[in-house]
């Protein structure tokens, strides 16, 4: 069986990636391989992942994200997560998961902007 | 010829105690969504067996009988302008006042008809013979019940006054409930618009620079009011695309465990889209119940008034006011 590949696409020094459909454990997985892939091929500073499509984000979804994130600042590239729904936001804050870690964005537009800002913070820290 | 008589009598005796009982069985069939005149008009024809019915009602103002829409065999716009005078020098007013009701034979021959003015209204809709038979509601006369022209040709006798007498009593209940019912019924709608004000007012949004959103929030905040607070709070950033969210609880009055959990979840929430939020308007009796119950607000940054927390915000994004020559303001 095919798995379904979420295309990640590369902008300047950014990645970006949309999940238009839930997460399960198969395509996570293949997600979080290619992710991480991609940013040791193309030594990408920051990555947004936009959840603009997302209705439903469950706890394992949110873990995912979290995971990612976590996982992609240890190769060196920041997250920034765009697009969360209002209705998605206050159940994840229900749940009471709330994606510790992970900076957020309104939208896709916001995420690039507050990413520049992380990565030129960082690279300010850096030289000082 | 006595038992002629006697049967004619019976049988006289036999129609209205039929009549009796239907009008007993009448009432209990009313239906609260129609029309009660009408329900009232068309229960009268089929009572008393004549082609037309209408109901006045008394206009306390204009001191007059007003016809009410609609009548059965009078067409509405005939029966909404018919009006029977009852002032002073009416010639109806002595009938109202002595609460008799009012029969007439022949519209052509009535006096008081005539003297009214009324016998043209009466044969442009078609009215031969009538008799009118007051509405009483405790003891008051709030209208009249007017039938007009006995299929069987026939004038109307003391049979039919008395007949229409005891059902006009029943249906004085009828027409005080309906009014009644509709009365409740514009006072719920008006409160619930009323609700609905109070509940849009309860959650204001208010974008004061762009970027930034207010919400003040005040009055008592329950869960009810928590969630809708939340979901204003949230559409409010997508809407204005804020950045820094201020939430004033200057006018909260009570901040308990569920409160300040409220508040948390909101905050979370508008981290999650984005936006940073800023608690203000801590008061010190609110900052000792929040300390005293253990909750923590440690990840909401908190500035002491409205004022602070608009210059945290502008910090926050990397703005300031300054006066027109670039002096800075402020404290």
């Amino acid at each position: 069986m095919d798995i379904y590949r979420i295309p990640i696409l590369k902008i300047e020094d950014f990645l970006v990636a949309s999940i238009q459909t839930p997460l399960h454990d198969a395509a996570a997985v293949q997600f979080k391989d290619d992710l991480l892939q991609r940013i040791y091929e193309t030594k990408a500073r920051g990555f947004v992942l936009d959840l603009t499509a997302i209705d439903v984000v469950d706890s394992f979804m949110a873990r995912i994200v979290a995971d990612v994130a976590e996982m992609a600042g240890l190769m060196g590239a920041r997250v920034v997560v765009t697009g969360l729904q209002p209705a998605v936001a206050i159940s994840l804050v229900e749940l009471g998961v709330e994606m510790a870690g992970v900076t957020t964005a309104l939208d896709l537009d916001r995420g690039i902007r507050v990413l520049r800002r992380l990565v030129a913070s960082e690279a300010e820290r850096a030289d000082g | 010829m006595t038992t002629e008589k006697s049967s004619a009598s019976t049988q006289e005796l036999e129609r209205q105690l039929e009549a009796l009982q239907r009008i007993a069985g009448v009432f209990g069939a009313m239906q609260k969504g129609q029309d009660i005149y009408d329900q009232i008009n068309r229960q009268v024809v089929e009572l008393l067996g004549v082609e037309k019915c209408a109901v006045l009602l008394y206009d306390q103002d204009r001191q007059c009988l007003v016809g009410q829409a609609p009548a059965v065999g009078v067409p509405n716009e005939d029966i909404r302008s018919y009006v029977i005078p009852l002032a002073g020098d009416s010639p109806a007013k002595q009938f109202w006042d002595m609460g008799q009701s009012f029969v007439v034979k022949d519209i052509d021959t009535d006096p008081v008809v005539q003297a009214l003015g009324l016998a043209d209204f009466a044969h442009k809709v078609g009215v031969k013979s009538t008799m009118l038979v007051g509405i009483r509601l405790e003891g008051q006369l709030i209208g009249v019940i007017q039938p007009s022209n006995r299929r069987d040709g026939m004038p109307f006798d003391e049979t039919d006054v008395r007949l229409l007498t005891i059902y006009a009593s029943q249906a004085a209940v009828a027409i005080e409930n309906q009014r009644l019912y509709q009365a409740i019924t514009a006072e719920r709608d008006r409160l619930a618009r009323v609700l609905e004000t109070v509940q849009e007012l309860s959650t204001p949004v208010v974008p004061v620079l762009e970027g930034i959103l207010i919400l003040p929030l005040i009055g008592f905040i329950d869960s009810d009011r928590a969630q809708r607070v939340m979901e204003g709070l949230l559409s409010g950033i997508v809407q204005y695309r804020a950045q820094v969210v201020i939430l004033d609880v200057t006018g909260v009055p009570v901040v308990d465990t569920g409160v300040a959990d409220h508040l948390v979840r909101a905050a979370r929430a508008a981290g999650l889209l984005g936006a940073q939020p800023i608690l203000v308007g801590i008061r010190p009796e609110v900052a000792q119940t929040i300390v005293g119950l253990g909750v923590h607000l440690h990840e909401i940054a908190t500035r002491g008034d409205l004022r602070d927390g608009l210059e945290y915000a502008l910090a926050v994004l990397h703005r300031k006011i300054v006066t027109a020559d670039g002096q800075r303001v402020g404290r």
